[in-house]
């Protein structure tokens, strides 16, 4: 690390190439970062920041490790199954760097005020799922403040580095919230789900996987309807298991394994390590490089591929570009003024049409034909008589959700 | 450089976003956009298609009543639930149909066999498609040859005088086959 963080580069920053050196070496033992997730990604990174001279990381992982995780997140051991993922990897880094702190968390990523984000200026992600995935990146961009100019205060930008892996395939991609494309603008380009056709599954069975589905999503419910299906529960896998091979023998269709039932009904794709090394090498390089200017960044979204049918084997990126309708990215600020004792349907004049007004989570206007009857009598009040009612909150920024984006409007009341 | 403007002063807001707020999340938004189009293809005065929320401050549950003005199904009320889950748009929506309809592709717990709702679902359709979907049901999209509910198929293909027949008796409030309708028509 010392000879890279003492040598110049002209295609690192400015304020790299200024301050590099010692300088450079100490201001970078006292960051802290991030990491969401301590799997098959997740144990990686941690080794990787670990060994990079990173001196304080935190990890939220609320997993607990299970028998098949063990041939890859290398930092667990047969005798730690069950427990916390994020508590023992936090252990094992420790005691083999003592240079580093590791502190980990075994909650929901959701159930953290923002509060909490804001101190890490880099996040890295090796989530496995969509849904986390969109609620950080919404988080990264929330985080972001405007100054009087409305422009971006670059202290208050948090970076993402978010990272997957499937196979022999994998992904990283830097996220740098308005300035690069987010997670959310890029969502169309995922792959669909695979859902088999409800009558296929009903009535023509032709696949084994058709005949799972049909006790999975037909069976189990009819059949014990108070019940929640746990995936991991070794006597409701069976359950259904035997119900699809009966339907299997009942049609004729071969192929109806333990296996596939689980592949099927957890969507299970086979991991494989060094996979998950190399992408969390990428995130790691990546983080290194958004905390020292050090190096051009990666702009901002590459692929791996490990095994593609078409092209073979090889490295792709790409630089998504911001999406001019994304939900979540494309934010305008708008200052308006009004009387106190203005209507509040003045504002269906100043603001776009086809719009909803949110004042702290609830509608205040909205141009739905169908709903808007509900809210027609907020129109005719005013500013003031809201205020008092406690409906509007004078110093809340109000949101106004156009067809394709978001509006934060800041009212001054006169 | 982040190393370095940390070892400055900085002083960071709080900020007052509430990070639990589902009016916030992806799928609020983006059911919002979608519903937004239901203003100028689904007019409030439009005789065989109503759309209702039931709380007007949750979009993400509202109901769908279709009157088929022609076809076997002419003269009924059906209703549909839509839910919309917090994976919108990356996961279609849930339809159920409320009351038991004797059709080949809705099966008597009001499971929805319809296309788009399943294996033709895009993240970028929308709900718009998915209710024009649902009035075809009882049109174009009529499919007896891959049923959810066999009976209806078969009787709909050997013998339509007796199937429509039986779609008008069940719609009273009849019964058909030891199953009892409830009244939708």
């Amino acid at each position: 690390m010392n000879s890279i963080l003492n040598t110049y580069s002209p295609l690192s920053k400015e304020t790299y190439n200024e301050y590099r050196g010692q300088i450079m070496i100490e201001a970078l033992s006292i960051q802290k970062v991030l990491v969401i997730g301590a799997g098959g990604l997740g144990c990686e990174i941690l080794k990787s920041l670990a060994l990079s001279g990173i001196k304080e990381i935190h990890v939220i992982d609320l997993d607990t490790i299970d028998l098949t995780n063990l041939n890859r997140q290398f930092l667990f051991r047969m005798k730690d199954v069950g427990k916390y993922k994020a508590e023992v990897a936090a252990e094992f880094i420790m005691k083999r760097i003592p240079s580093c702190k590791v502190i980990p968390y075994t909650k929901k990523i959701q159930e953290f005020p923002i509060s909490f984000y804001q101190e890490f200026s880099v996040i890295i992600a090796g989530l496995d799922n969509i849904e986390a995935r969109r609620w950080i990146n919404r988080v990264v961009i929330q985080m972001v403040q405007r100054d009087e100019n409305d422009k971006v205060i670059d202290e208050t930008r948090h970076y993402l580095i978010d990272g997957g892996t499937e196979g022999l395939n994998g992904q990283a991609r830097v996220i740098s919230p308005f300035e690069t494309a987010c997670y959310e603008c890029t969502i169309s380009q995922l792959p669909k789900q695979i859902q088999y056709q409800m009558c296929t599954i009903a009535s023509t069975p032709r696949l084994p996987e058709h005949c799972i589905a049909y006790a999975y999503e037909i069976l189990w419910p009819k059949q014990q309807p108070d019940l929640k299906l746990d995936k991991d529960n070794f006597d409701h896998m069976n359950w259904i298991y035997q119900k699809a091979l009966e339907r299997a023998q009942q049609f004729n269709i071969q192929g109806v394994t333990y296996k596939l039932t689980l592949g099927v009904v957890k969507n299970i794709i086979p991991a494989v390590a060094s996979t998950n090394a190399l992408i969390a090498s990428i995130c790691t390089v990546e983080c290194i490089k958004l905390l020292t200017g050090n190096g051009s960044q990666l702009n901002n979204y590459l692929q791996w591929y490990g095994q593609n049918h078409q092209t073979g084997i090889g490295i792709n990126v790409i630089q998504q570009e911001r999406l001019e309708e994304c939900t979540e990215c494309s934010i305008q600020s708008l200052q308006i003024k009004v009387k106190r004792n203005d209507k509040l349907s003045v504002l269906l004049t100043l603001l776009p049409q086809d719009i909803e007004l949110y004042c702290k989570g609830e509608i205040l206007i909205t141009n739905n034909n169908i709903r808007k009857q509900a809210f027609a009598h907020l129109l005719d009040k005013t500013f003031q008589e809201l205020i008092d009612q406690k409906i509007i909150d004078e110093n809340a920024q109000l949101k106004a959700l156009d067809k394709n984006k978001t509006i934060n409007l800041k009212v001054e009341y006169e | 450089m982040i190393a370095i403007k940390i070892k400055k002063e900085q002083q960071i807001q709080q900020n007052a976003v509430n990070n639990q707020d589902i009016t916030q999340t992806g799928a609020w938004k983006r059911a919002l956009s979608d519903q937004q189009e239901f203003n100028d293809a689904f007019p409030p005065d439009l005789k065989n298609l109503r759309i209702y929320f039931p709380d007007n401050k949750n979009i993400l549950y509202f109901e769908v009543e279709v009157r088929p003005d022609h076809s076997f199904w002419a003269g009924g009320l059906i209703v549909f639930t839509v839910s919309i889950s917090l994976d919108y748009p990356m996961t279609p929506p849930k339809v159920l149909c409320k009351k038991k309809i004797f059709h080949p592709n809705i099966d008597l717990e009001g499971k929805v066999c319809l296309n788009i709702l399943r294996e033709d679902w895009r993240p970028v359709s929308s709900l718009k498609d998915v209710i024009f979907g649902l009035q075809m049901l009882f049109t174009q999209l009529t499919n007896p040859t891959d049923p959810l509910n066999k009976e209806a198929a078969e009787l709909m293909l050997k013998d339509q005088a007796q199937f429509a027949q039986v779609v008008k008796s069940t719609m009273k409030g009849g019964s058909y086959n030891g199953v009892l309708f409830e009244k939708i028509a």
